[in-house]
């Protein structure tokens, strides 16, 4: 039957071979069977999956925006843009992702073909002809691929090994069964190719088009029960597949891309906001502080858990991590997501045992199961914690590096911040020096305590009119608590005062009405602190009749932090000021021919992208335009751009004690990144903001740079400029 | 076992202190106020004693005006249970005596086995308040505490003497400990438990409720001077390293007396 079959649909039909021709009349229907059921437990799995996401609460806009949406599907989703920044991975992952992509579509085709117009049309078939092998050279080609990028992936995974990678069983099952798949349907294709050989000769050159099972047909001759085998086998590893990928690592084909379609399209750099957090605690209301239970995430936030695959490209780029501190954020995010599924279980199985609490009860709110493990926590939990270690969360610099890097948005950071509020101001779980941080700051609204009538003490020495003397003044200068008080960030506030004067803009300060901005405050986790000192920054501004939204006022910082801060997070409280890193302002000064610069020197210059600018605010661009224009040859880093490496100062951490044992290959941020600037061999190590100021001139100052910095200078961009000003010319 | 800690308010040590036009005192405008940071490990020890079961209630004590509230609230965020506040003007100008005496008075009937309190307040650096209630109360004293152990009613403190050597002193509660820096690392009080914690009992005493008031005074403050405007500093470029260094040792020996 099996040969006559080939014979006659060889004659009437070709070029065509039906999925089941060559087998028992009813296979098809066993096929149908275990379809079925393979479905239905493919279903229940993504159905149990999406009620575990659901133990989270209501994520606001993850789903506007559709059109949006469906762009970044294709942007980050298909084409994986993200994925193929790095290029080993990227590849191979394009090559199975493509590969499985083009043979799932030339399955479902067939299946159309096979399973419902043949059926409807009593054996006609639209698969034929040169359809037929255009379709099969595809899917061969693409199978291929896919087989070339699964062992590209087991070399990567199991003879290079990069850190960055932890093996578990999930990675080989998944890995190993894809190939099983991929190598018996090969053998189908060579064992089927044989038997039509044998039977038509060379009128079956046309399978030439399946290439790989033509050259491998010779292997098998004519033989119809192993294609059979094979063909039984690999329509059985298949079915099996599509049941089992929701249970295993398999689940990542769908849940990464409801990641990248949900995913946050709000501004990256603000800190997510407890909204008017003080005037409800005023008003007598219990308002949660941040994160402790994971029933807290919302649904977005621990579908990113979800869309994980532990690809570790966000630990590759931590600066904890790579200084040998306590924070990765792969395991960070392993972690919580290994306590949500304890307690998705657990919940799981109290509905179906228990009789759930009665509407209206009170939740058992305060006595846990706690995320995070923390001496304090411990004392205030009944019900057990996670495994997450204070140290893990206070070591993060709020770089946004893990972020940016991620191929399928998950966001470290913000719950990371969300966490850091229950020990800042629930369960006081942090250093001596970010408790005296927090005290200095609630005092005197700057973080070394000092007296708020010595902020910018050096302004009015310049001739810088305060705003009370000059109210109609264009631009607000907001100096910061840096340029303040910092001995080495008062040179850079001195320098852009030359340069704003030098080009005659109409500007004022704030003097001794300005305050700290409470970007560490905030992301140390102490959002009852900041927003008390937003409001009562404004408060004192109107107090002095001002108008506290600064409306139509435009406002220039020389901090990246401040500069965030004032952009992103205060319009939350009521700010309308439009506000420019000094960077962009100084770009402006140039282009319009405000200030004229004295042409270059021949001198080189390497530059330190500050997280807040380049990851933060996209400012990559502006500080290389001054550079150049200031005649100097830019040197670049490895690791700079949307890629630069914290200077260690960010997320607060510039006020904390930072682990260091080098014997233990525990390093310092600064000194790590300081090292590489020093070793590009610039004359300049020039760099945006004040904090990475502070930060490298303390590195910059150990005993073992000394003769690498002898003829080297660190400077911040303004005072490049401020020194390549050309005299103004007399009129 | 109860505990009461006394907490005093005082300035940020950041603030600047003018004198009034007739130097009787500073003016307290614009002046941040906190707490004594020495009272600061007098909370903190009460505290750790407590959560240690050693001590069943903390109570903090504050004398002075209506914003020693705030001082006294930061307490109680840390983790007081209750607070006593003695406000009244006759108190104003209180000396350490008047002081002593109005804060025995708030103690009457007040059940404690230990006072915890810091040994000075940094405003006035006067650091004699322990010393005269423990005399007042005829209990057992022992100032400048930086560690504690309680076994039963028996008190063990380590003393901070010059020169880094330890006194360790035993005494029999009741008794008073005057907390020194190197005790504890404070805990801090966040907005949110300063707000949490208005809701926790603060009795208002007067002075007549304690029996003391000005009136007591035993000292009197003649006046108060400021100390000399900082000079600023002095870079010493010219010349060769070991001339300048010479030129430095004599003038921080003859000049600055620090040698």
């Amino acid at each position: 039957m099996y040969e006559q079959h080939v014979t006659q649909s060889g004659v009437e039909r070709l070029p065509m071979w039906g999925m089941y021709d060559g087998f028992w009349a009813y296979t098809r229907w066993i096929i149908y069977g275990l379809a079925v059921v393979a479905m239905a437990i493919f279903a229940y799995g993504v159905w149990q999956r999406v009620r575990a996401y659901r133990m989270g609460r209501k994520a606001e806009g993850a789903l506007d925006n559709i059109g949006q949406r469906i762009a970044d599907l294709v942007r980050y989703g298909i084409l994986q843009l993200r994925v193929i920044r790095e290029a080993y991975p990227g590849v191979f992952h394009l090559f199975l992702f493509w590969g499985f992509a083009v043979l799932f579509f030339g399955t479902a085709i067939t299946v159309l073909d096979e399973d419902f117009y043949q059926l409807l049309t009593h054996g006609e078939k639209f698969i034929k002809g040169d359809f037929y092998i255009g379709l099969s050279f595809l899917l061969t080609t693409f199978g291929l691929l896919a087989i070339i990028g699964l062992c590209l992936a087991l070399y990567r995974r199991y003879v290079t090994k990069p850190d960055r990678l932890d093996n578990k069983q999930e990675d080989a099952t998944l890995l190993v069964l894809i190939l099983l798949i991929l190598i018996t349907g090969f053998l189908t294709q060579a064992a089927r190719i044989g038997v039509v050989r044998s039977v038509k000769g060379a009128a079956a050159s046309y399978e030439a088009s399946r290439f790989v099972g033509y050259a491998l047909a010779g292997l098998f001759g004519n033989s119809p029960g192993l294609h059979k085998f094979f063909w039984t086998i690999h329509a059985l590893l298949s079915l099996s597949f599509i049941a089992v990928l929701p249970y295993t690592k398999g689940l990542h084909f769908f849940s990464t891309l409801a990641s990248v379609f949900t995913r946050n399209r709000g501004v990256k750099a603000r800190v997510p906001s407890i909204p008017k957090m003080m005037e409800r605690m005023e008003a007598g209301e219990e308002v949660e502080m941040g994160y402790k239970r994971i029933d807290q995430l919302t649904w977005r936030e621990i579908l990113q858990l979800d869309a994980c695959t532990r690809c570790g490209r966000c630990q590759a780029q931590c600066p904890a991590h790579n200084t040998g501190k306590h924070l990765s954020p792969k395991t960070f995010i392993q972690d919580v997501k290994e306590h949500w599924l304890a307690e998705w279980a657990k919940k799981r199985d109290a509905n179906l045992t228990e009789a759930k609490p009665a509407e209206g009860a009170a939740p058992a709110e305060d006595t846990g199961p706690f995320l995070l493990e923390a001496e304090a926590v411990c004392r205030a939990c009944e019900g057990g914690t996670g495994k997450l270690k204070s140290q893990v969360l206070w070591d993060c610099t709020n770089c946004m590096a893990c972020v940016n890097i991620c191929p399928v948005f998950v966001e470290h950071v913000p719950l990371i911040n969300q966490m850091r509020r229950e020990l800042a101001m629930e369960f006081d779980d942090s250093e001596k020096a970010c408790k005296d941080f927090f005290k200095k700051m609630d005092t005197n609204a700057n973080p070394w305590g000092m007296n708020p009538g010595d902020r910018m003490s050096w302004t009015a020495e310049l001739g810088v009119p305060s705003v009370l003397e000059k109210p109609d003044y264009e631009y607000l200068y907001w100096v910061g608590c840096m340029g303040g008080y910092d001995a080495r960030a008062i040179k850079i506030g001195k320098a852009f005062v030359k340069i704003l004067q030098a080009a005659n803009v109409n500007f004022a300060v704030l003097g001794e009405l300005e305050m700290c901005c409470g970007d560490s405050l905030r992301r140390l986790g102490n959002e009852a602190s900041f927003q008390a000192l937003v409001m009562m920054f404004k408060e004192n501004i109107k107090g002095c009749e001002m108008d506290p939204t600064f409306a139509g006022k435009k406002v220039l910082v020389t901090c990246p932090h401040g500069y965030n801060t004032l952009k992103h997070e205060y319009p939350e409280f009521g700010f309308q000021w439009q506000v420019f890193h000094h960077t962009e302002f100084i770009l402006d000064l140039i282009k319009q021919g405000k200030i004229k610069l004295q042409g270059g020197n021949g001198h080189t210059a390497v530059l330190h992208d500050s997280c807040f600018l380049a990851r933060y605010n996209d400012i990559i661009d502006q500080p290389r335009d001054i550079l150049k224009a200031c005649g100097l040859k830019l040197v670049e880093v490895e690791r700079s751009k949307d890629l630069t490496f914290c200077c260690g100062g960010g997320g607060g951490r510039a006020w904390l004690e930072e682990h260091f044992d080098p014997e233990k290959g525990i390093n310092r941020i600064n000194f790590d990144r300081a090292d590489e600037l020093i070793k590009a061999g610039a004359d300049n190590i020039v760099s945006a903001c004040p904090l990475c100021m502070m930060m490298f001139d303390e590195a910059t100052k150990r005993n073992e740079c000394e003769s690498a910095m002898a003829n080297k200078r660190l400077l911040d961009i303004a005072e490049i400029v401020a020194e390549k000003l050309e005299a103004p010319k007399a009129n | 076992m109860n505990i009461v800690v006394l907490c005093k308010q005082v300035p940020d040590t950041e603030s600047k202190i003018k004198l009034l036009g007739d130097n009787s005192n500073y003016d307290q405008e614009g002046i941040k106020w906190v707490l004594n940071v020495y009272d600061e490990y007098a909370v903190e020890e009460a505290l750790k004693t407590r959560e240690a079961g050693k001590a069943a209630k903390v109570t903090v004590l504050g004398l002075g005006p209506k914003r020693c509230e705030e001082a006294l609230r930061t307490a109680l965020a840390m983790g007081a249970d209750d607070a006593i506040h003695v406000e009244d003007p006759a108190l104003d100008g209180a000396d350490a005596f008047a002081v002593a005496k109005a804060l025995a008075g708030a103690l009457k009937g007040v059940d404690y086995g230990v006072i915890l309190c810091g040994k000075v307040a940094v405003d006035d650096d006067m650091g004699a308040v322990p010393q005269m209630l423990a005399e007042l109360l005829g209990i057992a004293q022992v100032t400048v505490v930086s560690k504690v152990e309680i076994e039963g009613d028996t008190v063990k403190a380590y003393r901070d003497v010059e020169g880094g050597a330890k006194e360790i002193v035993q005494a029999k509660m009741p008794v008073l400990l005057a907390a020194t820096k190197g005790l504890n690392e404070p805990r801090y009080a966040s907005l949110p438990g300063i707000m949490k914690a208005k809701r926790k009992p603060l009795v208002k005493k007067t002075a007549a409720d304690v029996g003391s008031s000005a009136a007591e005074n035993k000292t009197k403050v003649a006046g108060w001077s400021l100390p000399a405007a900082r000079l600023a500093g002095k870079v010493f470029k010219e010349g060769e390293l070991a001339d300048r260094v010479a030129q430095v040792v004599k003038l921080l020996r003859e000049e600055a007396k620090a040698l």
